[in-house]
């Protein structure tokens, strides 16, 4: 599995590593060349004045006037330096006691700049050289004169150092390195991950933190007072996931809990007719059969009804648009409850104007049926029912369904759209599940409407409304 | 024994009430809180099954109003809320048990019968009068170790008879506790009925065993009371 600890671990003491290496070695090459130019430069400073104590005679020979005690190194106690000089032909034309029996390598260039370059001594010792090829002066301006007052043959000379103290400082230095290099690398491998520790530590609790959410511990919230501002956002985001989550279960509880409780009376009647026909079966009649039927058909419509809740609040539900004329809908709904009115004696109005929408018709002709069906239920013996549709001025469609109703307070309009509300809390009424209204909101949300109710004329008077919701930015998807 | 059942579902009325006929109760029926309340208050009922969620007045503030009024009728809520706050809250507002939507038959059966032996003080579901033995669970007697062969209301007179052994019985409480309010007796169905419960013993056992004590009713016990004429 991945782990952020690991790789940030791997990858911080892998660079910090190679960042030592490289800055490491680049000081060491500096000081390296650094001491090697310095050497140089002294070599320069021999050469040059080599050159002032070698002259050049008239008649062509060359002149040098040189001891080892001219010259620090070059005496035969110290024995450090050596030179060497030759002329165009190679002919030796001087050279220093240090060099014994040996020679230098005869490795020069025509320039005022020397050239210089690592050799091994006569001695058999490492050493640095410079070598220049040089014009001496001539012994007198008298013997200038005598030459032609040219320049004087060219010479070479090669001056050598010993090195090994050059060499010696260096393995030090590179000593010196390499342990600073060992210790810095000991010291990240220590420090990166003690710091990422310390620094994942709010992360290490928030992942404790969320192990310990589970179904039941969904009110849990993550503090952010103390988080580190990286942190913030995901934990804000993570606290809304589980205000979402939360609401979700609850919502999922409520459902099972309402189901449950809506189950318990038929269930209960259902198991009394099995039991009482299986305990006196002479006492089973076709009723007892019709009584079963029934039972299972209200079970039914309420776990359908639920169903459909919740699949239409979870948003699980497909829409299928298509031309829809509100008036004419409402017609054609109306005519299974004419009858149930009539028997009432129920004084039904219709004021429906043409409302074209572009809508799923099936969701539509729930609504309406729901809303038709709590009128013609709810309205006392020869009251009035007000059905209308309209296209307001604003060119919204609105439709509304208004019937008389007794008994009802302002106080329990805002139940009137929650889930298995009735007016009287008994819940065995069989026909009236007290979902109808529930479905009706619902639908309507799903549809980019927005149902309210209101009551008014001193109490008497319900009027159930649908209209578009202002929040849906092209209105209720479709086009009055 | 006279029940009284207050459940607002028709069905569960209709179901309850024949099985706790057929077992041999006389059932009163409300359909609502308040019709319950009445019923509570102006009849003597040996236990009430009362439903917790009732239209126009829940069960609670029936039970409630029940023993403020100081009536310790034994009730049985019957109810679809099935959690342990609601149970607490319910035999709290007094009632005896709480049965839980949906319930077994004979569990209902059992705990209405528990109910009403305690009406009585007698925790055993055998009483034995001399010869005579009343199986209150079985609805079953035995005479001298013989079946006695007795319809449902013969049984439940000679049950209430046998619960308040020693003791008279009024007729109307007899009436009261045997009959239901759709039974309508008429008033020398009592002593009928006692009538021939004597007949069917007497053709079992010598000892008699239904005493008529003047001016109170009857008295069910073996030892013979020498001013008490059978």
């Amino acid at each position: 599995m991945k782990s952020i600890r690991r790789q940030l671990n791997r990858t911080l003491i892998l660079a910090i590593a190679l960042i030592e290496c490289v800055g490491l070695a680049a000081t060491y090459w500096f000081l390296r060349d650094a001491l090697t130019e310095q050497i140089d430069a002294l070599l320069d400073t021999k050469v040059e004045a080599i050159g002032t104590v070698v002259a050049a005679q008239a008649d062509g020979t060359v002149q040098v006037d040189f001891t080892g005690k001219f010259l620090r190194g070059f005496d035969e106690d110290e024995a450090t330096d050596f030179f060497e000089i030759w002329d165009a032909s190679g002919k030796v034309i001087a050279r220093s006691d240090t060099l014994g029996h040996g020679d230098l390598p005869r490795r020069v260039r025509a320039s005022k700049h020397p050239r210089h370059w690592s050799l091994r001594l006569p001695n058999g010792q490492l050493g640095r050289a410079a070598g220049v090829a040089f014009s001496p002066r001539w012994a007198g301006q008298a013997k200038a004169d005598e030459a032609g007052g040219g320049p004087a043959p060219l010479l070479q000379l090669v001056v050598a150092t010993n090195r090994e103290e050059l060499d010696e400082m260096l393995h030090r230095l590179l000593g010196i390195v390499v342990g600073v290099g060992i210790l810095i690398l000991g010291a990240t491998a220590i420090i990166v991950p003690y710091a990422l520790r310390r620094g994942l530590v709010p992360l290490d609790a928030l992942a404790q933190q969320t192990g310990q959410i589970d179904a039941g511990s969904l009110d849990a919230r993550f503090a952010t007072e103390q988080l580190p501002e990286e942190l913030l956002p995901i934990t804000q985001r993570l606290n809304d996931l589980l205000a979402r989550l939360q609401a979700s279960f609850e919502r999922e509880r409520r459902v099972s809990a309402d189901l449950a409780h809506e189950l318990r009376t038929p269930l209960a009647e259902l198991r009394m007719l099995a039991e009482s026909a299986l305990k006196w079966p002479e006492a089973r009649d076709g009723g007892t059969d019709r009584e079963t039927l029934a039972i299972t058909q209200q079970m039914e419509r309420i776990v359908r009804h639920m169903l459909t809740l919740a699949r239409t609040e979870s948003g699980q539900i497909e829409l299928h648009r298509e031309p829809v004329d509100l008036a004419t809908l409402a017609e054609i709904a109306w005519r299974p409850f004419a009858a149930r009115a009539a028997e009432k004696s129920l004084l039904v109005t219709f004021d429906l104007k043409p409302v074209p929408l572009v809508t799923d018709s099936a969701l539509w002709r729930g609504m309406v049926t729901n809303l038709f069906d709590n009128a013609v239920e709810y309205t006392p013996a020869g009251g009035r029912v007000c059905i209308r549709s309209l296209v307001t001025e604003k060119e919204a469609g609105l439709f509304s369904v208004s019937n008389q109703v007794e008994g009802l307070q302002p106080s329990e309009v805002i139940s009137f759209f929650e889930r298995f509300w009735r007016k009287e809390k008994a819940r065995s009424g069989g026909n009236h599940l007290g979902l109808g209204l529930s479905l009706v909101r619902s639908f309507s949300h799903a549809l980019g409407w927005e149902a309210s109710a209101e009551l008014s004329g001193d109490h008497t008077l319900l009027t159930i409304e649908l209209k578009p919701r202002k929040d849906v930015a092209n209105g209720p998807s479709t086009r009055c | 024994m006279r029940l009284l059942l207050v459940e607002d579902s028709p069905r569960l009325q209709k179901s309850v009430s024949a099985a706790l006929r057929r077992t041999g109760y006389s059932v009163d029926v409300a359909g609502d809180g308040e019709e319950g309340l009445w019923f509570a208050q102006t009849h003597d009922y040996d236990a009430i099954v009362l439903d917790i969620m009732l239209p126009k007045l829940d069960g609670l503030t029936v039970l409630r109003r029940l023993r403020e009024k100081g009536q310790s009728t034994h009730v049985l809520l019957l109810t679809a809320k099935d959690t342990v706050p609601d149970r607490v809250l319910g035999l709290e507002s007094g009632a005896d048990d709480y049965l839980v939507k949906p319930f077994a038959l004979e569990e209902m059966l059992a705990r209405v019968q528990a109910l009403c032996r305690r009406a009585y003080g007698k925790k055993n579901d055998v009483i034995a009068v001399g010869p005579l033995t009343v199986d209150t669970r079985a609805r079953r007697a035995l005479c001298d170790g013989r079946p006695l062969e007795l319809t449902t209301r013969e049984f439940s007179l000679l049950e209430y008879l046998a619960r308040r052994r020693g003791e008279p019985v009024a007729r109307a409480e007899i009436e009261a506790h045997i009959y239901d309010e759709n039974a309508d007796p008429m008033s020398n169905v009592v002593d009928s009925a006692v009538c021939i419960l004597r007949k069917k013993l007497s053709a079992l056992t010598a000892t008699a065993l239904i005493h008529t004590r003047r001016g109170f009713g009857y008295v069910l016990d073996d030892a013979v009371a020498p001013d008490s004429p059978r």
